[in-house]
């Protein structure tokens, strides 16, 4: 269990999001469901990953994509023409 | 039962009939089945309708004139919000349309509304959805499986002629299944993706469904084609429906997947059964045979998905969708309070899991090598397609009741032990109703090689004969 | 003290036409804030990326140029971090140990040393085509304590190259060297405007025998290259003598006090969570490779070595080097019959000096005149029409001012006609004329003045009037010597 929750520490740093510690008990089953793939390895052995199903090559774009977007038109506060996020905030 | 396809090439086809009936329909049922997020204002379909039943009167309709169609509320629209089921995007109305948007307003399709779904289609019975479970025509009290719930269940219904959907591991032929509509999950590279919120690129097409196969054929060879916008899309062979026709049994090679039988149901292997023994009584040649790689592909899929979905959502960041309500002194704040508020929990998980797999020290173990595996089982599905239509049950089990499923995350990810399969090796799979009973209906899945959409169809159209289920509908 | 330097260089491609995965404007410059943004640059959901041909045919050249080995196929991945700028919060790059495909999987590059005239050899780790994030401003403050940040979006997604070399480069100077030699080559191929503000940042690392290595970000100016290496190198240097530990850590060029400061220590190490981008499938590059190597034709080194193989020399080919449309026309308008040197010098030297006297900028092609016009100089030189000062002083410095002037309305006027204009001047100012026979030598000035203001704008070179105007006098004080 504390190992749980130090990787629930992690990986909420990481994906910047509060995981509560009942979620240590999913994650952990996930974990495990997750490792079952183990078994697999001697079956691949030797074999490259698998990114795009198809191995195909990418377009390559010559012509004009996509229409302009208004900035204001997104949900955002602007200041003179920029996004305005928060930062440090008051220190 | 007529259906859409032909009621258009008859000219039977009246929009503000349509309209008016589904209209009505809707304002029946909707509020218990809650198969929408957005549904578009009344005056302006009806505006729409009229529109179409003159172009059609003029002589000159076009291929989907007037046609009644939901789409997933992952599909990008400008006129209407587009919000993939999470409170995240509540706000968010896209400024552009989706591909599949633009081919169905120029087919003359009428929009209605968006579909509920499971939350960035993260679920496979439709209850993870910020805005309130979908529940199942055919038995309230049951799911009507996910992630395109809200689309199967309007069809279900008739509260749409056509729907769209999207599919990443079964989130077209999930729904399917459970409400007695046919729905394809389309080859890799054959719909365009531009526009579809992603929830893993890798993996996931946007695909047609319908009340019967004809129409999910017209439909699909509506949305389907190349688009140099998607660098993933590609020049497939299309579809001609006038070429479609019943597969002829004496020349059809079915492969059943033991695997899959033996993980199902009674009842739903007793459905199963009973067309593949019609099938073989009328001259198919059938085969058990046994997919090798079937015990890794949830595993695979799982860890795959995860990983791509913790990079899509990275940008939810509270910077630009959070409707400008949750305000953080700083910006790391302001990212952990506001995807901590506005994601679900499902969600969350799956974000957190798919970091894990990704991060240094594990990536190796879990993410690279499931994307190994997943070249096995693309190869395994590759050989066996070749000179076969893949079948099994498209669940497992019937359609669960509602919150039978949500508290144990394996208990819903076996939902998907038939349909990920197809996503990890990029093949079409074509979900079609074979039974309806007190327990809700049941679904069989084909699946073909890459482009091989035709023979799905026309395999479909052989099985809709022998079932009589085509154009089924609850309520 | 013996040093070790290696640089990392992000060049923008700001010749690409279009961002690396939308259409929106590589040159962002000339739009209002947040006016050159599409659904692709700003991440928006579902929105796709698809690779620009343009961009990836420059990366290609620029690896050819690094004589890089180049993978069989591109592979774009995505890089994982927070950032207000990243609108994505993820940067595709290309991370080679994570299924990515960098552009140049090693290579090599000799850039000219002008202080030793020697061509000097960096070993290149690597070339990365990646997507330049948006642009930042710390309204009230800077990056370490403003509350609020703005962003423009105007840059994101930019194509932009970055170049690692192995720490090869002996010295500050030559560390500048290097990196404007590059810009340089990377002009040549149409990648970059180097001069534009922001088209390349600067990352150095530095260490000197019995220390660690120390990185230096953030640097924006070949000059400050030099500088902040200088500045690191001295106090490495003092550090060491001193019986001090040289600790390996990144530092921040702070170009306004011109030193280098530590950054923060980070607590935990980086995790990118790197994989390849699923909406990209790899870029092939054998197809292209032929289009790239199309604007190989001409590099600086060619141009350099052709011009001092025709006698010209380094110093004057460099001059000619460095302005790519100088060296242009300097092709254009060699001919058989034209001596290189000297029409060299009058681009070169010449030319190129008397714009910068006016200020006006030597990259500008509107401020250069047609090739034909420096060969007609040369060739009123190599036939005696004009003497040599009269192009130089006079007929150079007019065309600098105005390169699309009819030449032949800025000539010299010959001496026979400024002979008669001085004449008529002897006998409209008879009085300067006695004033100076009478040993005023100012009345000269006078007189000298007049013939030009009777000139007109026709130009003259006062010192030829001047002696024209003494030998007419003289002979006139003879006369009247005579007479009397
Ligand atoms: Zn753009």
């Amino acid at each position: 269990m504390e190992d749980c929750e130090k990787t629930l520490s992690t990986l909420s740093r990481l994906a910047r999001l509060e995981l509560q510690p009942e979620d240590c008990e999913a994650i952990e089953s996930i974990r495990e469901f997750f490792s079952t793939l183990s078994e697999a390895k001697r079956l691949v052995e030797g074999k490259q990953p698998l990114y795009h199903v198809w191995e195909t090559e990418s377009h390559l774009r010559i012509q004009e994509a996509y229409h302009q977007v208004n900035i204001k038109d997104l949900m955002v506060e602007v200041e003179e023409g920029f996004v305005k996020f928060p930062w440090r905030g008051k220190q | 039962m007529t259906t859409i396809y032909q009621q258009l090439q008859t000219g039977d086809y009246d929009p503000v009939e349509a309209f008016e009936k589904a209209w009505e329909r809707i304002t029946r049922h909707e509020k218990t089945v809650n198969a929408f997020i957005t549904i578009d204002d009344y005056n302006k379909l009806r505006v729409k309708a009229e529109e179409a039943s003159k172009r059609i009167r003029s002589g000159e309709p076009r291929l989907l004139e007037g046609v009644l169609v939901a789409v997933k509320d992952n599909i990008s629209t400008s006129w209407l919000p587009t919000t993939a089921g999470s409170r995240m995007l509540s706000c968010y109305q896209p400024p552009y349309n989706a591909y599949v948007v633009e081919r169905l307003l120029e087919a003359g399709a009428i929009i209605v509304g968006k579909t509920n779904m499971d939350e960035f289609a993260m679920g496979s019975t439709g209850e993870f959805s910020a805005f309130g479970p979908t529940r199942n025509p055919w038995d309230l009290e049951r799911v009507p499986g996910g992630s395109s719930s809200g689309s199967g269940a309007a069809l279900a219904y008739r509260a749409v002629d056509l729907a769209l959907g999207s599919d990443t591991g079964g989130s077209i032929r999930l729904p399917g299944a459970y409400t007695a509509t046919v729905g394809l999950k389309p080859t890799y590279g054959a719909v365009s993706r531009r526009g579809l919120i992603p929830y893993a690129n890798s993996l996931e097409q946007i695909g047609p469904m319908a009340r019967s196969v004809i129409d999910t054929a017209l439909l699909y060879k509506v949305i389907s084609g190349y688009d140099p916008l998607d660098a993933t899309s590609i020049k497939g062979p299309g579809i001609e429906l006038e070429r479609l026709q019943p597969a002829d049994p004496s020349k059809l090679k079915i492969c059943v997947i033991k695997e899959v039988l033996e993980a199902s149901q009674k009842q739903v292997v007793a459905a199963f059964t009973r067309v593949i023994e019609k099938l073989e009584a009328n001259g198919a040649d059938v085969n058990y045979v046994s997919l090798k790689s079937q015990r890794y592909v949830l595993p695979t899929y799982y860890i795959i998905a995860m990983a791509e979905a913790a990079s899509n959502l990275a940008r939810y960041d509270g910077g630009i969708y959070n409707c400008g309500s949750l305000k953080m002194p700083t910006w790391e704040e302001q990212n952990i309070r506001v995807r901590s508020m506005l994601f679900g929990r499902e969600v969350k998980r799956r974000i957190a899991m798919g970091v894990f797999v990704l991060s240094e020290g594990y990536r190796d173990e879990y993410y690279v090598l499931a994307t190994r595996v997943r070249r096995m089982v693309r190869d395994e599905v590759l050989g066996l397609t070749r000179d076969c239509i893949i079948a099994s049950p498209t669940s497992p089990v019937q359609p669960p009741r509602l919150g039978e499923r949500i508290s144990d995350p394996l208990s819903l990810y076996a939902l998907d032990l038939a349909t990920v399969t197809a996503n990890l090796a990029g093949v079409p799979a074509l979900q079609l109703p074979i039974a309806t009973t007190s327990e809700g209906p049941v679904g069989i899945q084909l699946m073909a090689r890459p482009w091989g959409e035709e023979d799905l169809f026309n395999t479909g159209l052989l099985i809709e004969e022998i079932t009589g289920l085509r154009g089924v509908y609850a309520l | 003290m013996k040093m070790k330097i290696g640089l990392e260089v992000h060049v923008q491609l700001t010749r690409a036409g279009t961002k690396l995965f939308c259409g929106c404007d590589s040159d962002y410059r000339v739009y209002a804030t947040n006016e050159n943004v599409c659904p692709v640059c700003l991440g928006l959901p579902g929105a796709l990326p698809v690779p620009s041909k343009k961009a990836v045919i420059l990366a290609l050249a620029a690896a050819m140029i690094f004589n890089c080995r180049i993978p069989d196929a591109i592979v774009f991945t995505r890089k994982h971090y927070f950032y207000p700028d990243l609108p994505k919060n993820y940067q595709i790059t290309q991370y080679e140990k994570a299924g990515g495909a960098p552009v140049c999987l090693g290579g090599e590059f000799e850039y000219l040393d002008p202080d030793t005239w020697e061509w000097r050899k960096v070993r290149i780790r690597r070339l990365n085509l990646e997507e330049d994030p948006g642009r930042s401003v710390y309204p009230e403050g800077s990056i370490v304590t403003s509350r609020h940040v703005l962003v423009d979006y105007n840059r994101s997604g930019v194509p932009l190259l970055e170049i690692v070399t192995e720490p090869d480069i002996p010295s500050p100077r030559a560390a500048r060297a290097f990196v404007e030699y590059l810009l340089l080559s990377l002009e040549y191929i149409g990648a970059v405007n180097p001069r534009l503000e922001g088209a390349f940042r600067v990352d150095a690392n530095i260490s000197l025998e019995g220390g660690e290595r120390v990185e230096i970000k953030n640097i924006g100016s070949t000059y400050e290259v030099e500088k902040a290496l200088l500045y690191e190198y001295k106090r490495q240097k003092l550090l060491l003598e001193n019986g001090g530990q040289v600790k390996r850590e990144t530092r921040h060029w702070d170009a306004v006090r011109r030193v280098t400061k530590p950054l923060r220590h980070k607590e935990e190490e980086e995790e990118y969570l790197y994989m390849p981008d699923p909406d990209l499938p790899p870029v092939l590059t054998r197809p292209l490779i032929s289009e790239a190597k199309e604007r190989l034709v001409t590099l600086p080194r060619h141009v350099f070595e052709w011009m001092t193989s025709k006698g010209v020399s380094r110093e004057v080919a460099w001059s000619i080097v460095q302005v790519q449309h100088a060296a242009q026309l300097y092709k254009e308008a060699l001919t058989s019959g034209t001596d290189p040197r000297l029409l060299a010098r009058f681009i070169g030297v010449d030319y190129k000096g008397a714009l910068k006297d006016l200020q006006k900028d030597v990259h500008d092609p509107g401020n250069w005149p047609e090739p034909a016009v420096f060969r007609k100089l040369v060739e009123y030189v190599q036939t005696g029409a004009y003497p040599l000062e009269a192009i130089t002083g006079i007929v150079i410095p007019k065309l600098a001012v105005n390169p699309q002037v009819n030449l032949e309305s800025i000539l010299p006027e010959k001496a026979s006609n400024v002979e008669e204009v001085i004449r008529i001047v002897i006998k409209e100012n008879r009085k300067a004329v006695n004033d100076y026979l009478s040993g005023r030598r100012k009345a000269l000035d006078y007189l000298v003045g007049q013939v030009i203001r009777k000139v007109g704008k026709k130009a003259i070179d006062p010192r030829t009037v001047r002696e024209l105007l003494i030998k007419i006098l003289t002979g006139e004080r003879e006369r009247r010597e005579r007479n009397s």
